[in-house]
């Protein structure tokens, strides 16, 4: 029963969680120590910046597709899109909103990842169209580790008019 | 036995502490009550001597437990106010309870469920297609289809009712014929689809005459739905819930189709040839439809009615009168057909206000308008709020809950 005791104790708590920042080599200018977990897979500073991560096991090949789609979908969503009427009255919707992306997927030897830079509604979504205020700047990183086959999506934001936020330079590495 | 009733008795209590909605402060509360229960009852292991005692100490515990849910936080098998977890889709971009976006998928329509995952409607490479992704995005199936107006989901949640198209060649000439496509969900996989093409000469009184529009399509459908259950089923079998209702915008007819797609019942809505849409049976047995209508002297109006099919008439709903609270006059309809939805607080109705640009209506039970939300995206063209085809009201929250995109 103490054994039981335990198991609730560290899963209801969240330290399961923390356990995964330590897979992945963050950025310095991220400051790890100063996130505390808030729930599962989610985690804040006391300056208000919020991270948000989840985690899956893929093949390789999966990972690769499933970064590519992502990036698509994310990137579309910034683009003039064409209305659900095609025919004569067709025209293109948009948002007014900028961000800015990688050209591709990057590969190095134990990682595939690519990110963006994005701004964010208080609650973080992207490309809200200005139906609410963008309050955040955010990173928004996927990252695929070759050794152990774990795709991470890595959620980063900072409040609007903070120094936190580091431009070009991705959040996080796989450790080698 | 008092040591297995104790090891279940957390067990118990900590499955309940999980089950609770995540919008709980909830780590803290459900690690620190599993952590206080777990304290009380090895105390209570110790002082209680026999089996009456420990019923009564089990007693206070309970009492203890009900007090903290009724102290104002709401555990997950206590429905939450509906309210709080409907939401508003249009296109493929979900809305909060109060028109706020929430989520924007890059697709001209979506169909979101339960477990996280979603169906889009999209353009690739000059082509379109249907695409199930998963709750973190990886591709399910594709179908190459061009999809117009609507993409729905099944009552029974197992089926995607697809409004799409195919070409025919007819005296020289290319046209474009309407068609109904029904995917199973789980596979992608068409379980039954049917071309307005093979409606003419079929007897239908609706498709007895090709009605071009724009002079490049002889028919014009713009809704597709499968009926629910309802009481006009009993006095009517054509209103079965297994059977579907489609619509032509310029034919005013409730027609039925079988499983199969083949009609069952036509049934003129109203005289004249004002534009129809987005024509749906509802539970209470009753047939809602969005009429464009133009009229001398008012011009263009969005106009909601209910058609009673036992009695066969129609009471109109939207707008009761021309004018809304403050005097704004409700001019002009959607361009894009527009549609309507009974909900618990009245009507939702998507509308194309001549001046304003396009919006979200809704209306209390009366038809009275009480909110208006302009669309947040741009049309390129004119730089005004983009029209929107159709807006629906659904309880999204296990898929919000699911979806890692």
């Amino acid at each position: 029963m103490r054994i039981e005791f335990l198991i609730f104790f560290i899963s209801s708590f969240g330290l399961a969680d923390a356990l995964e920042l330590k897979e992945l080599d963050f950025s310095p200018n991220l400051k790890v120590e100063a996130f505390t977990s808030v729930n599962n897979g989610k985690f804040k500073t006391p300056s208000g910046s919020i991270l948000i991560l989840t985690r899956e096991k893929f093949s390789e090949q999966d990972a690769k597709k499933l970064l590519k789609n992502k990036l698509a979908q994310l990137k579309m969503l910034f683009e003039p899109r064409s209305a659900p009427y095609p025919g004569m009255v067709t025209t293109d919707q948009t948002c007014r909103k900028t961000a800015r992306f990688p050209a591709k997927i990057e590969e190095s030897s134990n990682s595939l990842f690519w990110y963006a830079e994005l701004p964010a509604s208080e609650d973080f979504t992207f490309a809200s169209c200005g139906s609410r205020k963008d309050i955040y700047q955010s990173q928004y990183l996927v990252i695929y580790c070759k050794s152990s086959q774990q795709l991470y999506d890595v959620r980063y934001f900072v409040p609007l008019g903070q120094n936190e936020f580091i431009l070009g330079q991705s959040l996080a590495k796989c450790k080698k | 036995m008092r040591l297995a009733l104790l090891i279940t008795g957390q067990y118990l209590f900590s499955t309940i502490m999980r089950s609770m909605p995540s919008t709980w402060p909830l780590n803290i509360l459900q690690g620190g009550m599993c952590q206080v229960f777990g304290i009380l009852l090895s105390i209570g292991r110790t002082v209680v001597s026999n089996w009456v005692e420990m019923g009564g100490f089990l007693f206070v515990i309970g009492v203890i437990v009900s007090l903290f849910y009724f102290s104002g936080m709401q555990p997950a098998w206590v429905p939450a106010s509906k309210q709080q977890e409907l939401h508003y889709v249009s296109g493929a971009t979900i809305y909060d309870k109060d028109l706020h976006v929430v989520k924007r998928f890059a697709g001209r329509c979506g169909v979101f469920l339960d477990d996280g995952s979603f169906i889009l409607s999209h353009d690739k490479k000059q082509k379109m297609f249907v695409t199930k992704y998963s709750a973190i995005g990886s591709i399910l199936w594709e179908r190459e289809y061009y999809v117009h107006h609507q993409m729905n989901l099944s009552q029974d949640k197992k089926k995607l009712l697809v409004i799409s198209s195919e070409d025919r060649v007819e005296d020289g000439k290319n046209h474009k014929y309407d068609k109904f496509i029904i995917l199973d969900i789980n596979t992608g996989k068409a379980l039954a689809e049917k071309s307005s093409f093979d409606f003419f000469n079929s007897g239908s009184k609706a498709f007895s005459e090709k009605l071009f529009y724009k002079g490049e399509s002889p028919v014009h459908l713009n809704s597709f739905y499968d009926i629910p259950e309802n009481p006009t089923e009993n006095v009517r079998p054509e209103f079965n819930k297994d059977n579907y209702i489609i619509n032509d915008a310029f034919r005013p007819y409730v027609i039925l189709v079988d499983r199969s797609l083949n009609i069952v019942l036509e049934e003129r809505l109203f005289e004249g040839k004002n534009s129809l849409h987005d024509v749906q049976v509802q539970r209470d047995g009753k047939v809602l439809f969005y009429r464009g209508q133009h009229e001398v002297g008012t011009g263009r109006r969005a106009t909601v009615f209910k058609y009673d099919p036992i009695v066969r008439k129609s009471e109109l709903i939207f707008p009761e009168d021309l004018k809304i609270p403050g005097g704004e006059a409700i001019v002009g309809f959607s361009l894009w057909g527009g549609s309507a939805q009974e909900t618990a607080e009245g009507f939702l109705i998507s509308h194309n206000d001549s001046v304003q640009g396009q919006m979200t209506i809704l209306t209390d039970r009366s038809g009275h308008v009480v909110r208006k939300m302009l669309n947040p995206e741009i049309d390129r063209k004119t730089d005004k709020p983009a029209d929107i085809q159709q807006i629906k009201q659904y309880d999204l929250s296990e898929f919000l809950k699911n979806n890692k995109m």
